[in-house]
């Protein structure tokens, strides 16, 4: 990108490390510059663009944004998935517990893949394999990874059935998919995601397609079972309010980048950056004037970015040209937080209501 | 006047089956929001398909502007569509991907007013500007419109015709929360322009209390409870709506 002075933003990365126990302080994902792109390697687009996230051990980190903000790339890169939907990562490094897996082949990260990181999607219905029973699905990864028998690993497919409170799990094991309501695949899915007791969990919106009361129950369940068994949670949403009840840390996507990141509770308080600010009013339906707060406009396509603020089209505060100059780096705003807006300092941005 | 009167449809899609909707009551005054609510299956869907008669009714009556609409054979039912319209939750699969958004929007105008192509084309642009879209939305197909922009072409082909109601099923859920807003406020300014009755039907209870003057909560087939949106998240007095309200992400703790 011509013009680009970026600053490294390890720095800004660093800096996002919360005050929290020598015991809680183990990092377990650690992405700092990833760049990801798609199309052909002349003339690449260029969907995320250095994004840096730290996850630690046993805390849940929301990351939000619109569709088309690079949510879901980054997960999916994160665990090594990004070439199966036709990307790939251009520069940057991920290390999943403190082993750099950057250049990772697939024979390697399939041995790492659901022993250390898992994934949860959206569709839970698409997601299973609608031809083998539950019990199988959870099984398979324990007779795979762990060398367990057909016999053990069907046991613990139960138990693992039972801790995602299915009743009658020993014999709803049978079941396919298509006899489970939408809210029992997910807790199938949840089950084989800790199947083999990872260490982190990428929950890329798992309630979306569900209704509200069985939101809140697989809320419930991802909850209780980041404290009971320490595993560190991704949890990615565009639905701040649900991002706001589960997770310690946030961090802000837009078109490709990072804008910005820290606590849930600073975050949301008192947000830095307009697009923080404008999600939030949307999602709590704040009014004016009898009509909903909106954001103007929608994301642009990766081949639109603009080469400064890529929000600057749609943001109520943009300055021209000072906001369309270059693209900041993530900086560290006092000790666990990072914003993206080169006005950020001089801003009051409303923040959340009640 | 009251606009739509619906009072006790029932449907049962397979003879000895469960019925999908019983006995429902509903009245949609001119101007007017009720929002439909429950979970998926609940029958909000059925019953906004009843009240069109786009499904037929096993029993039960509805009155729209005066006429008994059940009462109507198919060539004056035709003739009544025009004012009664509806919007799916999934503009991809709801708009013909091998028609032009122009084509899409045009059609009602031929169908219902016969009006002539040069006229046609004229309105088309209008109504889509008014939709906040432009002229050069015309000669696209919809795989190269967002969700949102989709959303607002099923808008536009809604009021083409000029109706006083418009049933929106799920209009929104299918979209992120900032063209949410957009998509809503665009409802809201069409209702107090053109005095537009909506049955809003949804599983987002928030919105809903934003925008809807009378809620119907539906469970099963049934509307176990329904009345003034403020007085139902104020004091629901149903098990089923308090369970519902308490659902909703944010609101856990109150």
């Amino acid at each position: 990108m011509e013009g680009d002075v970026l600053v490294p933003e390890a720095t800004a990365a660093a800096q996002l490390t919360p005050v929290t126990d020598q015991a809680q302080s183990q990092i377990i994902l650690d992405v700092r510059d990833l760049s990801v792109s798609f199309g052909p390697r002349r003339d690449p687009l260029e969907v995320l663009t250095r994004v840096s996230l730290q996850v630690r051990a046993g805390e849940a980190v929301g990351i939000v944004g619109e569709s088309g903000s690079g949510k879901s790339v980054m997960c999916l890169a994160t665990l090594g998935l990004v070439g199966a939907i036709g990307g790939r990562v251009e520069s940057g490094s991920i290390a999943l517990d403190g082993q750099d897996v950057t250049r990772f082949s697939q024979r390697e990260w399939r041995s790492l893949r659901s022993q250390t990181a898992s994934m949860i999607f959206q569709q839970p219905m698409r997601s299973l394999n609608p031809a083998f029973t539950v019990g199988d699905q959870i099984a398979e990864p324990l007779r795979i990874h762990r060398g367990m028998s057909r016999r053990d690993a069907w046991a613990r497919a139960i138990e693992l059935l039972d801790r995602v409170r299915i009743p009658h799990a020993a014999s709803r094991a049978h079941d396919y998919p298509h006899q489970m309501s939408g809210g029992m695949c997910q807790r199938v899915m949840i089950a084989m995601a800790l199947a083999c007791e990872p260490k982190l969990v990428i929950a890329d919106e798992p309630t979306t397609a569900l209704d509200v009361t069985v939101q809140a129950d697989i809320l419930d369940l991802l909850d209780e079972l980041r404290v009971n068994l320490g595993v560190s949670l991704i949890y990615v949403s565009h639905d701040l309010a649900v991002v706001r009840e589960l997770c310690d840390r946030v961090a802000v996507m837009y078109a490709g980048n990072l804008v910005e990141t820290g606590p849930t509770k600073a975050l949301f308080d008192s947000p830095q950056h307009p697009y923080t600010s404008g999600l939030l009013e949307v999602s709590e339906l704040k009014q004016r004037d009898g009509r909903l707060a909106s954001i103007r406009g929608q994301v642009p396509p990766p081949s639109e970015f603009a080469s400064g603020c890529r929000f600057v089209d749609r943001c109520d505060f943009a300055v021209h040209p000072v906001c369309d100059a270059h693209l900041l780096p993530l900086a560290p705003i006092g000790r666990d937080r990072a914003v993206k807006c080169i006005r950020h300092a001089e801003l009051d941005l409303p923040g959340r209501s009640a | 006047m009251t606009l739509m009167t619906v009072e006790g449809i029932s449907k049962t899609f397979r003879r000895g089956g469960v019925p999908a909707v019983e006995d429902v009551s509903f009245s949609i005054e001119p101007q007017q929001t009720l929002a439909l609510v429950g979970e998926s299956g609940a029958g909000k869907s059925t019953t906004g398909r009843l009240a069109l008669r786009l499904i037929e009714p096993d029993t039960g009556s509805i009155t729209f502007a005066g006429q008994d609409v059940r009462s109507l054979d198919a060539r004056t039912l035709r003739s009544l569509r025009p004012r009664m319209q509806m919007i799916f939750q999934d503009p991809y699969t709801s708009l013909d991907p091998r028609i032009t958004i122009g084509g899409s929007i045009a059609e009602p105008l031929k169908l219902h007013l016969g009006i002539n192509r040069s006229d046609r084309e004229k309105r088309t642009v209008e109504l889509l500007r008014r939709v906040g879209l432009g002229p050069h939305h015309v000669d696209r197909v919809p795989t190269q419109l967002s969700g949102g922009q989709l959303q607002r072409v099923a808008i536009a082909r809604a009021i083409a015709l000029d109706p006083a109601l418009i049933v929106c099923d799920e209009p929104v859920s299918a979209l992120d929360v900032s063209i949410r807003a957009q998509i809503v406020n665009l409802l809201m300014d069409l209702q107090d322009e053109r005095g537009l009755s909506l049955l809003f039907i949804s599983h987002d209870l928030a919105l809903v209390e934003v925008i809807a003057h009378q809620v119907a909560i539906m469970r099963a087939g049934r509307i176990v409870e329904i009345g003034e949106t403020r007085r139902i998240f104020a004091s629901p007095s149903h098990e089923y709506s308090q369970r519902l309200l308490s659902a909703i992400p944010g609101r856990k703790s109150a």
